[in-house]
């Protein structure tokens, strides 16, 4: 019996005492001390004090605490009375997707509470305990200015953020994000919250094999043990052939994966999966299982992929739902036809070719750039190579499913639920209103949580056994078992004159889509479709190839293939201006593109179809780039005192898009409740980026009605309509112009309602607030209350409920600009980002501290990508650093000393009150704007990621 | 797997229950960490958190002594702990580790990456060591030696000199990631002491530099390097953390490095 202290309550508990501290607090009912690392000591969601001092809990055994004072996040303040320090956190912007704000507010509480003034190094180093992926670091410091202030004075005397459009009263002011009270104080939240008691538990047995047959599966001696309910293999379930990108139905990838496959094709692809009604049972059955592998040989790069007699990824047969060509059957006849490799399928043409593994390509342009090339002054030819990267979500990914009355109930992290019901539907036949898929809040999505890659087995697991499932990835399967983002070769050819004028570009970019063809088409698309429209170039060409691959799965992630594309055009158009002489910063200005300006370039960029040719919009990046040069002084050159510290700076200039038009669909349905407050049903899953917040913001201001008087319900397809989901930059302007819709179409209701109810004219009607119909001619006024509670009496028309459906061919596509003065030691090869600057066009930025925050996390991402993340595999293509210490992320630490993120106002014509997207686009620009200052500070281009010390080393002659 | 827990209660205790079964916990944060093997082989783990005696820092003489069971984060605060070591225990870029992990556990857990090895080597700081048959003082790199012999040894006590010219250096590819080289270098009266912990190496003592620079003191950086570059019994390798080259350039660079700062040098 362990006995000890738990938020100033004694208790005792019958445990194992080799068990770890946080499993006790489990069962003391602390579910928000989480995990996110497997026991690794370092993301901090297990963070509690003991005996007065932040400790990791899943690194101290129940035993050693017996008589000792524990404190959990959960006993700072509920969400109807939050402490200060939560409140702070609140209104800095930082409780995000917040799997482990209340960690981090609990080591906040813990800092004031023993430093009541501390400094910036004070904050930076009680947080350098705990991973922040959302957010980023630096609101945190304005949180402590905060509670500095509030503490001392009673209210907040700092600028939390800018606000916007001072006609409106909710749209782009500063205002807490509803789920935020929620999180920050570690109430049920999060899919690990809803587990029913009697949940059986799955895990999944995983090829040791890069490339193989399963020939056998023997289960017997695993389903001989105690507690096994269910061993799923190849031989025994679903054969549906799907893809588990949730994205467009039809969606522009092949369709090439099953639940459970006769070949596997990386370390890590699922073999089996074994449900028990303990984890250890699980685990233990799934050690007994003996399974009978024929390894072939893999391909782990394009180079190999596209090598001459290649060892195939996919080799069975393809089949085409539309758009087959002529010469298939003859096609197939060159496969090996076996039947354990399955089958391709094409929803329609993709420009696939398995037998060379290549899942999709793409091939356009406009203009002749040969003949650019010929008339340049000069022209630039490099590779630049990018690593392929983990989402690393602080919350792994999890599904917890179960059966009711017929139904199947399906709690899931995700950013596409309708996406989820639809291939759950597929692989287990059940008709769509048998399944209901309800999004819980999602512990960090970043695109990962946009493929559907453990809800379809939970489910199906659930459907066959009839018993409620768990799943939860560990860390491991984060890296080897989900999506990550594309490796790509880019190759980039640009040419330009003296006068800085750019005359061509041509775009060759290689992806690694790894074994499965999820996002194939999309993600390395955006590599050209969200970079070349950049530029002002009437001759621009890209040939664009997907190859199939051996490494963990490839799929979306933040910002799609941007990111790249936007490194290796940045860094050619520096290289450009470098060898013409040009400044940079001239030529940029001479060629970006500025509203109005025929985007002639996106015919060829459709995602499978054929691209809208359209102006550009409104468009901040030309005050974006002049406002960051501004900051960091451009062209004025830093000398360091220590010889060996070499100082440059760099920018990029990035774009996205705001959803997708003509493809995405988002829906809501707002309702006038009985004492005239609003309960707005909307189809978006709010990942944590505020989206409910913007709903609930442009239907209060839309209806006249306070924000606390609005409920948003989102992310539930029984409540809800269809909504595409949160990816490619959709949530504001989809979601929030549906929730637009149905608002604007609930305040007709309204006014006609209460036109009727006065005997007047609907014409003569206006709302106002707080809440209230009023006649313009007579002044004669109802409350909404009054309104709804005659129009439901029995006597009345009833219920004013009002459905918004949003589909469009404008696209708002935020612009932007990002700075970097980088420190590169020229003997060690170390780098410093001392200054990061994000300046961002989001049109009107609806939630502005949220917006920065979002800026701010998404930059220090990129940060990481560019200088640290990299999955390494070795030669049978095992990830050999799959923890997060190994893999390399960037913390507090990492984060620059001056780091700014700016928004630019820009009101859109076609998003929801003027809003565009914000946060994917802030991946696009650290690469390049790094690389570039790289080379300015010690005269190195460094063409591929990571921008490791060692590469600067080489580049500089010093190793070889 | 361990099915045991022992708090403790004396350092006596402690070694008393030791077998080779059995597995100290310090301050937990790399034996009960994700993926630890001794925590994997171990039966019974021997808890020293309630042992009495480990956690203090006194100064005696020209010698701070600093109990095995003080934090990394209690040095840092320490006014008695020297300067070098405060450096060396802010190599652990975590606060919340640096509450958990202790001086003695980061000596016993002999990383090839380790935060203080590296440093205590090369201020040849004196270890007290309870065996079963005893206490016995003996110097950090004889711990090691020990150790590697195999036996079952407690850290209680870690003396280092207080007043020392030491200075170190550690990279890794982030602050939280393992280092691929924490070098530490002291001028002693011998001339200079330099240890490294290289990743995948070792935790190595670089007597051939110590004899280059105090045979040549006005020895060149590039002569430096290049000596490392063809060093035939330094066994680096190609890895994650870097190539064979990069690990060898570092050390090389580094060691340079450290000791023209230790030599009043302009680098």
């Amino acid at each position: 019996m362990i006995s000890c202290t738990i938020n100033g309550k004694k208790r005792s508990f019958d445990i194992d005492p080799t068990k770890r501290l946080r499993e006790m607090l489990l069962m003391n009912g602390n579910f928000a001390v989480r995990d996110s690392d497997d026991a690794e000591g370092f993301c901090g969601s297990d963070t509690v004090l003991l005996n007065g001092t932040p400790v990791f809990s899943n690194l101290i055994l129940a035993g050693e605490v017996e008589g000792c004072s524990i404190v959990t996040p959960d006993s700072l303040g509920d969400s109807m009375h939050l402490s200060v320090v939560q409140q702070a956190l609140i209104d800095a912007g930082v409780v995000q997707s917040a799997y482990n704000a209340p960690a981090a507010a609990l080591l906040m509480t813990w800092l004031f509470e023993n430093n009541p003034m501390p400094s910036r190094e004070e904050v930076k180093d009680t947080l350098s305990g705990i991973f922040i992926r959302d957010a980023g670091y630096e609101h945190y410091y304005l949180a402590a200015d905060l509670i500095k202030e509030k503490i001392a004075t009673g209210k907040y005397q700092s600028k939390i953020a800018p606000e916007f459009r001072p006609h409106l009263k909710a749209v782009g002011k500063v205002k807490p994000k509803i789920d935020a009270p929620q999180l920050v104080s570690g109430e049920r939240a999060f899919v690990e919250d809803y587990v029913d008691d009697d949940t059986t538990y799955m895990v999944v047995l995983r090829s040791p094999y890069a490339q193989a047959y399963v020939n056998k599966i023997d289960t017997s001696k695993a389903e001989a043990l105690p507690g096994v309910i269910k061993i799923i293999t190849a031989y025994n379930c679903s054969d549906a052939t799907y893809m588990s990108a949730g994205q467009g139905n039809p969606e522009p990838s092949p369709h090439d994966r099953k639940l459970l496959n006769k070949k596997v094709r990386h370390v890590g692809d699922r073999v089996a999966a074994i449900v028990a009604e303990t984890l250890e049972e699980a685990i233990k059955a799934r050690d007994l299982i003996e399974v009978e592998y024929e390894p072939l040989e893999a391909v782990f790069t394009v180079e190999e992929a596209m090598a001459e007699g290649a060892p195939l990824v996919h080799n069975g047969r393809v089949q085409y739902n539309s758009g087959a060509p002529a010469d298939l059957d003859e096609y197939n006849a060159k496969l090996s036809g076996d039947e354990r490799e399955g089958k391709v399928v094409y929803q329609f043409p993709l420009h696939g070719d398995i037998l060379h593994n290549v899942a999709a390509a793409n091939h356009g342009g406009i203009g002749d750039v040969d003949k650019a090339f010929a008339e340049a002054d000069a022209v630039v030819e490099a590779t630049y190579q990018t690593s392929q990267i983990q989402h690393t979500p602080l919350e792994t990914h999890i599904c917890f499913s179960k059966i009711e009355n017929g139904r199947l109930i399906i709690y899931a992290s995700t950013q596409v639920p309708y996406h989820v019901r639809r291939i759950v539907s597929w692989v287990t036949g059940l008709s769509e209103n048998k399944i209901h898929v309800i999004k819980t809040r999602v512990g960090g999505g970043y695109g990962s949580k946009q493929d559907i890659l453990v809800e379809d087995l939970t489910g199906y697991a659930s459907f066959v056994t009839g018993r409620p499932v768990l799943y939860h990835n560990t860390r491991e399967e984060e890296f080897i078992a989900n999506s990550t983002r594309h490796p790509m070769r880019v190759h980039v050819k640009m040419g330009g004159k003296k006068d800085g004028s750019i005359t061509g570009i041509y775009m060759k970019v290689d992806a690694n889509t790894g074994p499965y063809g999820n996002h194939a088409l999309t993600v390395p698309m955006n590599s050209c479709s969200k970079t070349l429209p950049l530029f002002k170039c009437d001759n621009m060409k890209y040939d664009l190839t997907i190859y199939y691959t051996n490494t963990p799965p490839a799929g979306a992630y933040q910002g799609y293939g941007t990111p790249k594309g936007t490194y290796g055009l940045m860094m050619a158009m520096c290289e450009l201006a470098d060898k013409l002489g040009v400044d940079y910063k001239e030529m940029v200005l001479k060629n970006h593109v500025e509203e109005g300006y025929m985007l002639e370039i996106l015919k060829g960029l459709g995602e499978g179809r054929e691209g809208n040719v359209v102006p550009v919009g409104s468009c901040g990046l030309r005050e974006a780039v002049e406002k960051g040069c501004d900051m960091i002084e451009w062209g004025k050159h830093v000398e360091s005192d220590d010889p060996d510290w070499k100082i440059g700076k760099g920018f990029a200039m990035i774009m996205q898009g705001s959803g997708l038009p003509g493809l995405d669909h988002a829906n809501a349905i707002a309702k006038l409740e009985m004492d005239g407050s609003i309960i707005v049903l909307s189809g978006a899953a709010d990942i944590g980026t505020g989206l409910d917040t913007i709903i609930a913001k442009v239907a209060s201001d839309i209806l006249c009605v306070p924000m606390e008087r609005i409920t948003v319900l989102s992310g539930d397809t029984d409540s809800g309509a269809f909504d595409t989901g949160s990816y490619a930059s959709s949530g504001t302007f989809f979601s929030g112009n549906a929730a637009v819709v149905a608002s604007t179409n609930l305040k007709e209701k309204i006014l006609d309602e209460a036109a009727y109810q006065l005997g007047e004219d609907k014409d003569d009607i206006e709302v106002d607030w707080p809440g209230v119909a009023r006649s313009k001619k007579t002044g004669k006024e109802l409350s909404y209350y009054e309104i709804i509670h005659t129009a439901t009496s029995g006597t009345g028309r009833g219920h004013l409920i009002a459905p918004g459906s949003f589909t469009t061919a404008a696209s708002s596509v935020p612009y932007g600009a990002h700075f970097a003065q980088v420190a590169v030691n020229v003997k060690t090869g170390e780098i410093k980002v001392q200054k990061f600057y994000a300046i961002q066009d989001a049109g009107t930025p609806i939630n502005p501290e949220a917006a920065l925050c979002q800026m701010y996390g998404a930059a220090l991402k990129s940060i990481g990508h560019s200088l640290y993340e990299d999955m390494i595999l070795d030669k049978d293509g095992r990830c050999v650093n799959a923890t997060m210490t190994d893999y390399g992320v960037p913390m507090i630490s990492e984060q620059p000393d001056d780091f700014k993120a700016v928004l630019i106002d820009v009101d859109d014509p076609d998003g929801p009150f003027g809003a565009k997207s914000i946060s994917e686009i802030a991946c696009n620009g650290a690469a390049p704007a790094i690389g570039n200052a790289i080379h300015d500070a010690c005269g190195v281009w460094v063409r591929s990621w990571p921008m490791t010390p060692e590469k600067i080393l080489r580049e500089l002659g010093k190793i070889k | 797997m361990a099915t045991q827990l022992l708090m403790a209660k004396s350092p006596e205790e402690a070694i008393g229950a030791k077998n080779a079964s059995a597995v100290f916990i310090a301050g937990g944060t790399e034996v009960n960490r994700l993926g630890s093997d001794a925590a994997a082989a171990a039966e019974t783990l021997i808890s020293l958190k309630k042992c009495t005696g480990l956690n203090d820092i006194k100064v005696e003489g020209d010698k701070v002594c600093i109990g095995a069971m003080c934090t990394f984060q209690q040095i840092v605060e320490s006014e008695k702990a020297p300067a070098y070591l405060k450096e060396a225990a802010l190599f652990m870029a975590s606060r919340t580790k640096r509450n958990m992990a202790t001086i003695g556990g980061n000596i016993a857990a002999l990383r090839d990456d380790s935060y203080m090895l590296p440093v205590l080597f090369a201020v040849n700081a004196e270890l007290e060591v309870l065996k079963t048959d005893g206490t016995e003082k003996m110097s950090a790199y004889s711990y090691m030696e020990a150790a590697e012999a195999g036996g079952d040894m407690l850290i209680t006590a870690v003396s280092i000199p207080k007043d020392i010219k030491v200075v170190s250096k550690r990279y890794a590819n982030t602050a939280q990631s393992h280092a691929v080289l924490t070098m530490g270098a002291a001028m002693t009266d011998e001339g200079i002491s330099l240890y490294g912990a290289v990743k995948n190496a070792g935790l190595l003592h670089f007597c051939d530099l110590e004899k280059a620079f105090r045979e040549n003191p006005e020895i060149s950086e590039d002569e430096i390097i290049e000596m490392v570059r063809v060093c035939t019994g330094l066994e680096t390798a190609d890895d994650m953390f870097g190539s064979d080259a990069y690990k060898r350039y570092l050390i090389g660079v580094t060691a340079f490095g450290l000791y023209s700062k230790l030599a009043g040098k302009e680098v």
